[in-house]
């Protein structure tokens, strides 16, 4: 607590700032250059003493434990994904890798699947993180016109697509809601 | 541990967080910057189309002929008028009035860039879309054939289809691909955005400067309207009432995110009264940015970039200003003399 409240006042001074610029902001009806830059310069001291504050507690607490925490996050990840659409690792659906085969993974950036340098072969698993802010819905067409859907993707989701055993030929992998991504995958065996 | 006691931690915390503020980071996490927005080079063309002069001058007088349509009474450029920005500034398109959730007309500026055409995208390429408005039957309502043999009849497309394609010969394959040509050349002129981001500070005023950082913060209207024509050329539900199932009528039923979804249209050049959305519902700029504020119907399939915010009416009004800078004024071309 006596730490807390040092903390604190070191910081009086900054939110007071901050409150005053906005203040001058709000009765001028406007974000004038200058408030904008006092704004900004203000902020970004004020959030250099957060991190501080956040770097010097984790640092002071030895109960702390870094690993729980990571794995708190992945938690709460994992329930905004549940509430959404559960992906098929969540429902228990994804099958162990097949005996002598490999799992790769794709990186999913925006709007373009990240070049891989991988050989895919059949029975291979493929796994995509999708690495933007922004929701993808990727489906695989096969050579003969067949179209698997992978999961509905949220930032920071994976999903995965199995090389079938009898996969021949190129794999185009595309989204619903950005058409834009398209990329072929060639299976030769 | 008292501050400053760390010194290894101020300074890591303070390199972070000054990082942070030069490099600029979007509410979404992602930077986002004046350059993203800055207008290409040139006009892109397929390698199976390649963009040539004498293509889109055939295309151009195509576009304009009402002979393409079955009672000689409709050209592409009836709903895609040069004085109405490439649209028709109806609610509805021309003789849909008895169709089932019609759609607005769509302008056809920039759309050189498009990888998915139609509200659905149910057409992949601009020669793949060309033929569509012809064959529709409350459109142009003529069939590829007809279309053909009655061109074949006017000597004065002979000398244009040898310019463009080295012989007269008239196909499906060379009617879509000129008029696919000279909707390629249709661009939006500079706007004031255009010349701000070149660098001219006094291009646009200083609430339209705060409307951009609303754009790209606060509203998140950049997560779906992006790059230089301010669109994704993809498909969201943004929660509006209606009966139309968009794209999703042409994905699998499986993909319930694209159930009412139809193609982020492009910000550029907007006429100032609308209509907006792909069903004309909305006539103003406040209105519509009111409805991103609510975030719209909350069914399974909204797009889960719709994300309620709130802006003050200074900043609703900030954020229209910026919109305004994005209009180059009309395009306009001169009409070509119609073959006989």
């Amino acid at each position: 607590m006596h730490k807390a409240g040092i903390k604190y006042n070191a910081m009086k001074p900054m939110f007071g700032r901050l409150w005053r610029v906005a203040i001058n902001a709000h009765k001028t009806d406007a974000l004038h250059t200058t408030n904008l830059l006092q704004l900004q310069f203000w902020m970004v001291t004020l959030m250099a003493a957060m991190l501080l504050i956040v770097c010097s507690t984790a640092h002071s607490a030895d109960s702390h434990d870094s690993v729980a925490h990571d794995v708190n996050n992945h938690d709460s990840k994992l329930e905004a994904s549940e509430k959404v659409y559960p992906s098929r690792a969540v429902q228990g659906l994804v099958e162990p890798l097949a005996a002598g085969a490999t799992l790769h993974k794709m990186a999913l950036s925006h709007h373009e699947l990240e070049a891989w340098s991988f050989v895919p072969k059949r029975k291979d698993r493929i796994e995509i993180e999708n690495r933007s802010n922004i929701t993808h819905a990727l489906y695989v067409t096969y050579p003969d016109g067949t179209v698997v859907n992978l999961e509905i993707q949220i930032p920071g989701d994976v999903v995965s697509w199995t090389v079938p055993d009898d996969a021949e030929g190129e794999y185009v992998f595309r989204c619903w809601i950005h058409p834009v991504i398209r990329a072929n995958m060639t299976i030769s065996e | 541990m008292e501050m400053g006691t760390r010194p290894g931690h101020c300074l890591m915390g303070l390199l972070l967080v000054m990082n942070m503020a030069v490099t600029g980071i979007s509410h979404a996490g992602e930077t986002v910057s004046k350059n993203d927005f800055l207008r290409p080079e040139g006009i892109p063309s397929p390698s199976s189309n390649p963009l040539t002069e004498d293509k889109a001058n055939l295309g151009k007088a195509l576009f304009f002929d009402t002979r393409l349509s079955r009672d000689n009474n409709m050209s592409c450029a009836t709903c895609h008028a040069p004085d109405k920005r490439w649209s028709d500034g109806r609610l509805r398109p021309l003789g849909s009035e008895h169709v089932t959730n019609a759609r607005r007309t769509p302008t056809v500026l920039n759309s050189a860039w498009l990888s998915a055409f139609m509200w659905d995208g149910r057409a992949g390429s601009l020669e793949a879309q060309a033929v569509l408005p012809i064959t529709t039957p409350h459109e142009m309502n003529f069939d590829l054939p007809s279309v053909i043999a009655r061109l074949e009849s006017i000597q004065g497309y002979r000398p244009l289809f040898t310019k463009a394609f080295g012989d007269a010969a008239v196909n499906k394959k060379r009617i879509t691909e000129a008029l696919a040509s000279f909707e390629r050349t249709l661009v939006s002129n500079t706007a004031p955005f255009d010349r701000w981001v070149a660098g001219d500070e006094s291009a646009i005023s200083e609430r339209s400067k705060h409307g951009f950082k609303l754009f790209t913060g606060k509203a998140q209207c950049v997560s779906c309207h992006k790059s230089w024509r301010f669109t994704d050329d993809s498909f969201h539900d943004i929660g509006l009432l209606t009966d139309d199932f968009g794209r999703g009528a042409k994905v699998p039923p499986q993909v319930t995110l694209m159930q009412y979804a139809f193609k982020t249209p492009s910000l550029r050049d907007l006429p100032i009264n609308g209509p907006y959305m792909h069903d004309g519902s909305m006539s103003s700029l406040e209105e519509t940015i009111k409805h991103y504020e609510k975030g719209g119907l909350d069914r399974k399939s909204r797009s889960l970039e719709m994300k309620p915010f709130e802006l003050t009416d200074a900043e609703r009004l900030s954020l229209i200003e910026f919109v305004k800078t994005l209009d180059g004024g009309p395009l306009r071309v001169d009409y070509p003399k119609m073959p006989e």
